[in-house]
């Protein structure tokens, strides 16, 4: 028998297309301006698939050594900060989760107030210190700012993981011989693999766009990251949209594979997080 | 002895978080407090009382940039929630390729909020932007809008920018809240002779109820603190039409190295932005 047409499932088909398009077409429009000319760029309609493509705007960027420069101290103080915030949230997420002490319930609210804390705040005092530290200028100061921010979050969200997990196993590895932190690590940490994937993203995709402390520790150009050294190498006014699109796109590259492999995880743990509290 | 073993690994898994939390956020907060008793270059300092906060309240730049967060915040959230909610009903049918649309509604949210800005800047030109010229074929304005360069227009504008980027985290959130709610819910209304509407209103909005307390109040929280595309795309302009509280604490503290009175801003809306969060919590709780 032909199914019936369903003009029910029809709308709800075309209300996700049209958003949709909401959604994708500046990612499109920043794609496809790359490719483009600056003449090109600029002409209205815009083609869409770029008529005569053109690598310049790649070529040009990746012979900046400033943007190289950039790239390379962005890589290295997300990549630091996150393995240190992933470190310490799974930590600090088992010990809240498993481990009954005395002040508990004093530090998980403590880890959900220090989220609302607004970063502005912190970066004045925070600059004043790392100025008398000698630290603007240095990736270590930009890396613990980063910590900060991302560990109260992957904290919660790994405890709701490590929630979801049986003490019981634990327990039958410790009956077998293995001392508290042997269980930690051998049973509870593998299980909750995919919490770790989604905490690492989570932390990754902080570190990588962050702006503000960027702006304010890092003044010396050869320290800038990606977020800052954006208007101080296109200056904005007269660069040409190709360049600043590229730049853009070269930039959004590392998120959007590690969002690919990871974004199941992402998803089911933000979600989790989300629900759980 | 009993007691040491028992003890130990609680400091193991507690500290490495404790002691950051303590250096990065405790120890700057109540610093915070004492820097906004006193004028504050970052090199010298000296003790001037209350001074800082008698300025603010006679401070009409800080009045505008107060109003405009409380706006750009009540509208964003309001926005993303209601587009967000839709979204996710939308997620929530039977359809096939779920996995993929979900995949795919999240992605202006992974895209780095100054490249999100940077994008918007040239779609919203007013000579060559595409959003211009796509409303102008549909007849929706008769000549290009400088969104950016408009008093009345750039706060919309950038809470437009701001839905687009931030919606889809509130899309996934609110997704999970629904696929929570257990379907013989919704049985048992549909035997009672519930409608649909009657069915989203009893049943769907307060089994939404704890996802939405902690999706509006994470929401309040972040917008209020929001810096980037902001300060990216209007550095507050144009005449102060768009300046937040955060980045008018930042024009202060860093470009005019006030930053005793920087401290006692941000001081301030942290005080009313806890306020904010818990007449919103208790509203919603009431609401739903």
């Amino acid at each position: 028998m032909r199914r019936r047409f369903d003009i029910y499932k029809v709308l709800i088909y075309a209300l996700i297309v049209v958003t949709l398009v909401f959604l994708l077409t500046p990612i499109a429009f920043m794609i496809s301006t790359s490719f483009k000319t600056r003449e090109d760029a600029l002409k209205l309609p815009p083609e869409w698939i770029p008529s005569s493509p053109i690598l310049d705007n790649y070529y040009w960027l990746f012979t900046q050594r400033l943007f190289l420069r950039y790239y390379t101290n962005t890589l290295i103080v997300s990549l630091s900060s996150t393995f240190l915030s992933v470190t310490f949230s799974c930590l600090a997420g088992y010990g809240i989760s498993r481990l009954r002490f005395r002040g508990r319930n004093y530090f998980s609210i403590y880890l959900f107030v220090s989220q609302m804390l607004p970063s502005i705040m912190i970066l004045i005092p925070l600059f004043y210190v790392l100025k008398v530290l000698n630290l603007i200028n240095t990736y270590l100061g930009l890396i613990s700012a980063y910590i900060t921010f991302s560990l109260p979050f992957c904290s919660w969200m790994l405890k709701g993981y490590f929630d979801t997990i049986p003490p019981e196993l634990e327990e039958s590895a410790m009956v077998d011989g293995c001392g508290k932190i042997g269980a930690f690590y051998r049973i509870a940490l593998p299980l909750s693999a995919p919490g770790l994937a989604a905490v690492t993203i989570w932390s990754f995709l902080l570190s990588w766009q962050e702006y503000l402390f960027a702006m304010a520790l890092m003044i010396d150009e050869e320290m800038k990251t990606l977020t800052v050294g954006m208007s101080s190498l296109l200056y904005l006014e007269y660069m040409s949209w190709g360049n600043l699109m590229a730049y853009c796109t070269a930039f959004t590259i590392p998120v959007f594979i590690l969002f690919i492999f990871l974004q199941k995880y992402l998803v089911r743990g933000l979600t989790l997080g989300a629900v759980k509290g | 002895m009993r007691v040491n073993i028992r003890r130990q690994p609680v400091l193991v898994f507690i500290l490495p978080a404790a002691i950051v939390l303590a250096l990065f956020t405790t120890f700057p907060l109540f610093f915070s407090i004492e820097i906004s008793l006193t004028q504050f270059d970052f090199t010298t300092m000296n003790f001037i009382g209350t001074n800082n906060y008698v300025r603010l309240f006679g401070d009409s730049l800080f009045y505008r940039s107060l109003m405009n967060t409380i706006i750009f915040t009540l509208a964003g959230v309001v926005f993303c929630f209601t587009f967000s909610l839709g979204t996710a009903l939308l997620l929530n049918e039977k359809i096939r390729f779920r996995g993929l649309f979900r995949a795919l509604f999240l992605l202006p949210w992974i895209v780095p909020g100054t490249v999100a800005a940077a994008i918007w800047m040239c779609l919203l030109s007013p000579s060559y932007g595409i959003f211009n010229y796509y409303l102008q074929q549909l007849g929706l304005i008769s000549s290009f809008v400088p969104w950016l360069g408009n008093t009345d227009t750039v706060l919309p504008a950038l809470t437009l920018i701001s839905l687009w980027k931030f919606a889809p985290w509130y899309t996934i959130a609110l997704l999970a809240g629904l696929q929570s709610i257990p379907e013989h819910l919704y049985e048992a209304a549909k035997i009672d002779g519930a409608g649909k509407i009657a069915r989203f209103r009893y049943v769907t909005l307060p089994g939404l109820k704890t996802v939405a307390i902690i999706v509006l109040s994470l929401g309040v929280i972040w917008r209020w603190n929001h810096f980037d595309i902001v300060w990216f795309l209007t550095g507050g302009g144009p005449a102060f039409a768009s300046h937040l509280v955060v980045t008018y604490t930042y024009l202060v503290s860093f470009s005019l190295f006030e930053a005793g009175y920087g401290a006692a801003i941000s001081v301030f809306s942290i005080i009313c932005l806890v306020a904010f969060v818990v007449v919103l919590t208790r509203e919603i709780r009431r609401g739903l």
